[in-house]
């Protein structure tokens, strides 16, 4: 049975109910409102994100759904990502953190976790000012202060 | 209608994302450089949530334990858990006993027989070893990433190449729990799998429940306990399975094993003591010894089950002074008798284990399952004083334990002389126990001797022939603040709150850890040489064997002075005395803030037990330490013990133990500093995100 979505601005997408159900809070709606025809709005994503994380949930709509126990995997705790789930992540920055925000809001975790996974890639092995050029993070340290914590970290740098 | 919306930035991004998510995925040298970006980013770094969801990540199923929370500061000081992240990062493993072959894991190049004080293996420094599990001819321990390390062998044989190393195990992986008997090691997985294993370290899985319904998936297994001639399973619904370990080589290094036999709190029936098993109370604990489990239920009832062919099983079922069998509402006498006959006659048949073969789920192999359908052990024993003395007070003094002993010792080879052995009377004073089922009640064993810790701090020690009217022996009296207990063959040792080890018991072999100590040593004594200025967060003993987990804090003080405490020393102006700096180091001298009438050794461990009844065990101190003075004196050896506390809390003003409790602490006063400013404005940080408006 099909699902229709409502996105911020007013976009519907009709989605299988087997799809769309990889989002938790669609899934605990759908079980609370039971059989229903009418769409689902969801004032917290936008078309452009909605249709991106869509694109995801196709992907991955055989997936095995979550059991908590994969994820306590060590192995699979490492930063590596699937190919595919690479090559959707590579989008600018400013969707990168909304695919985040919305796959926070809409409760999807494997999409949380790959953006977040994305993220730490980014600032592994960078300096302080490769971090913040990344980032577009504005430094608003004193000199001083500055001096300070890099002396207060000195012992975990040379760990 | 994007362009209606700000464009988002790393920064507005949720907390638990940004700090769950992200940054507790990075390495500690990368959130170095993430806290020298910003000020947001500085405190994010700093916040206890970060340290603490990375400690959870990385450590999995292992949680601090109270010695390690307590001296770390825990739930008191801010950075608490950054300090235990970095310390279980440093972990050291020692061990020390009978060295035959080189079983303690020190390599070849020391080639003697014992060593007789602690002795750090180098090979496992940085590997983060979080649980230890002895088997008495060697060791098992079993890492932060859920690997199997082994050194030693499992048991003594000469087949068998011993491991004067450690060694990761290939199989199994991504294990949470270690168990380890005298010829056994049993392991449970993430997935919630049990594995077994002899000396040919080849896993074999082990799966319960009858052939209908899938235990491992219905009922899962929460705990697993190895003995010497006994394993056990303990499930969620409190059922226990039991199974022997297996004899002959084939059936050890080849096949699944399958246990069909469990008992439960329900099978046990009435019993004279108790009207009926109350709604809803079940097995939590269990721990298994040579040939016997204990067992503790919800409701703190302790029971001990004894295998069928056990020596005090015969005897407790024929004897006529127990009192079970012959006032039991149903004559289970005759059950009883029913049974040893009916089990004698048919013991080939009961016994037998059946070797099927299965095809696997797939269908592409097939397997060899062997199947244990026998019933290895007999009827629970309740033990009534046990389960009392949980909750109030037992007065018997050391050498009462002493007589007692010696007493069991002379039944034991007099088995006709059967004197009650009760040397003391119970006395029902200071039911003050206001907190239970807070924590619940742990066990531990091996071979002879059991030791049940409740959650109020007090350990009770008992031996495998316990009877229904036997009292055990309180060893919360002779040491308060017990946090492990570990039992080897003839050596006994106690952790306590503040990570000493305590050793008593026969030399063993050097395993008591205090030099050439030849006569043993009667009372607890703390055990120092290389463990010196350490804290000890694990300790295991076997046979002539032990083994501990210790982390060297003077390393992190003089290193990270500048980091940790940096508010505290700031504020304190430039002048950094060492000893100072030793006296307040911010331990527990914040903690008394939140803690008030606490002093001393006081932690309110958030976040994981809160009230796990410290209070009561703190309050009480005064008169435990006075029974402590008192009880022992009579010992030619109490200045010992006692001096070595006063010596140890003179030096070390940290380890505010019980017994130097009186010593008032300063409430020190936290002051602002720049650090600190970062923290409120950036740290508590969801104030700063919903500031920013977005979302």
């Amino acid at each position: 049975m099909p699902v229709t979505l409502v996105s911020l601005d007013n976009e519907n997408y009709v989605v299988d109910k087997e799809v769309a159900e990889r989002s938790i809070l669609i899934k605990n709606m759908l079980e609370d409102v039971g059989e229903t025809d009418s769409p689902i709005p969801l004032p917290n994503v936008t078309s452009t994100v909605l249709k991106k994380v869509i694109e995801y949930c196709e992907h991955h709509r055989n997936d095995p759904i979550q059991v908590p126990d994969e994820t306590d995997d060590p192995r699979k705790r490492s930063n590596d990502i699937e190919e595919w789930d690479m090559k959707f992540m590579q989008v600018d920055q400013e969707m990168l953190f909304e695919i985040i925000l919305a796959a926070n809001y809409l409760d999807i975790k494997p999409l949380l976790d790959v953006g977040c996974k994305t993220v730490a890639n980014i600032i592994k092995g960078k300096t302080p000012e490769e971090i913040r050029k990344a980032f577009n993070i504005v430094n608003d340290f004193t000199p001083e202060e500055e001096a300070q914590i890099r002396k207060e970290n000195e012992w975990a740098e040379d760990r | 209608m994007r362009g209606a919306r700000a464009a988002v930035t790393i920064l507005q991004l949720p907390f638990e994302v940004l700090v769950g998510g992200i940054l507790a995925i990075l390495p500690p040298s990368d959130l170095v450089c993430m806290s020298r970006v910003c000020k947001a980013l500085y405190g994010l770094y700093q916040s206890d949530y970060l340290w603490q969801q990375k400690f959870f990540k990385e450590f999995h199923y292992y949680r601090p334990n109270k010695t390690l929370r307590q001296q770390l500061g825990l739930g008191g000081t801010d950075g608490g858990w950054r300090r235990i992240y970095h310390a279980m990062d440093r972990v050291e493993v020692y061990t020390w006993g009978a060295n035959i072959d080189c079983r303690l894991g020190y390599g070849r190049t020391s080639r003697k027989i014992y060593e007789s004080v602690p002795k750090r293996i180098r090979r496992l420094d940085g590997i983060g070893i979080v649980q230890l599990a002895p088997t008495g001819w060697g060791c098992h321990a079993l890492d932060k990433h859920g690997n199997i390390w082994a050194w030693g062998r499992i048991m003594e044989s000469n087949l068998v190449r011993v491991d004067a190393m450690p060694r990761m195990l290939k199989r199994p992986r991504n294990v949470i729990q270690l168990s380890a008997g005298r010829q056994v090691v049993l392991a449970k997985d993430t997935n919630g799998r049990i594995w077994q294993w002899c000396r040919e370290n080849k896993a074999v899985e082990v799966t319960f429940g009858s052939r209908s319904d899938n235990v491992s998936t219905k009922d899962p297994v929460e705990q697993i306990s190895a003995g010497w001639d006994i394993c056990a399973a303990l499930t969620q619904s409190g059922r226990i399975f039991t199974w022997r370990p297996p004899q002959s080589t084939e059936v050890r290094s080849q096949l699944r094993i399958h246990v069909e036999h469990s008992v439960s709190l329900m099978d046990q029936g009435y019993d004279e003591y108790e009207a009926a098993i109350s709604d809803g109370d079940k097995f939590v604990q269990i721990a298994t010894g040579s040939d016997y489990i204990v067992a503790v239920t919800l409701l703190e009832k302790v029971y001990i089950f004894r295998k069928l062919d056990s020596n005090h099983y015969h005897r407790s079922a024929n004897s006529s002074n127990q009192p079970k069998v012959q006032q039991h509402p149903f004559p289970l006498a005759q059950q009883h008798h029913h049974h040893h006959h009916h089990h004698q006659q048919h013991r080939s048949e009961e016994y037998e284990d059946r070797i099927l073969v299965e095809t696997s789920a797939d269908g592409s192999q097939q397997e060899h399952v062997i199947e244990i359908r026998g019933r290895i052990i007999g009827e629970g024993l309740y033990l009534p004083i046990f389960s009392e003395a949980l909750t109030r007070t037992i007065t018997a003094t050391y050498e009462e334990c002493d007589e007692w002993e010696r007493r069991q010792r002379h039944r034991r080879h007099h088995p006709n002389h059967t004197s009650s052995s009760a040397p003391t009377t119970v006395v029902e004073a200071c039911c003050s126990l206001s907190s239970s089922a807070s924590r619940p009640t742990t066990l531990s064993a091996s071979s002879e001797s059991f030791a049940i810790h409740h959650s109020s701090g007090k350990v009770l020690w008992g031996k495998g022939d316990v009877q229904s009217d036997t009292l055990p022996i309180v060893i919360e009296r002779l040491h308060s603040n017990v946090s492990q207990v570990a039992f080897g063959e003839h050596h006994q040792g106690l952790l306590t709150e503040d990570g000493q080890l305590h050793t008593w018991g026969s030399f063993s072999h050097g395993a008591l850890g205090q030099g050439d100590l030849r006569y043993g040593c009667q009372v607890p004594t703390i055990v120092e040489g290389p463990l010196k200025n350490k804290i000890v967060i694990g300790i295991g003993m076997a046979g002539w064997q032990s083994a501990c987990l210790a982390i060297d804090l003077s390393e992190e003080k003089e290193k990270a002075h500048g980091c940790f405490y940096d508010s505290q020393s700031r504020g304190h102006a430039t002048g950094k005395g060492k000893g100072r700096e030793l006296i307040d180091d911010g331990y527990h001298s914040l903690e008394s803030t939140s803690n008030g009438s606490v002093s001393g050794s006081g932690s309110s461990s958030e976040g994981f037990d809160s009230s796990d009844g410290e209070e009561w065990t703190l309050g009480d101190n005064d008169s435990k330490h006075d029974n402590l003075a008192g009880g022992i004196s009579a010992d030619g050896s109490t200045s010992h013990a006692t001096h070595h506390h006063m010596l140890h809390s003179l030096f070390n003003p940290r380890h505010g133990t019980a017994s130097t409790h009186s010593r008032p602490t300063p409430v020190r006063k936290r002051s602002s500093s720049s650090v600190e400013r970062y923290t409120d404005n950036y740290g508590n940080n969801r104030g700063y995100h919903s500031s920013n408006g977005v979302v």
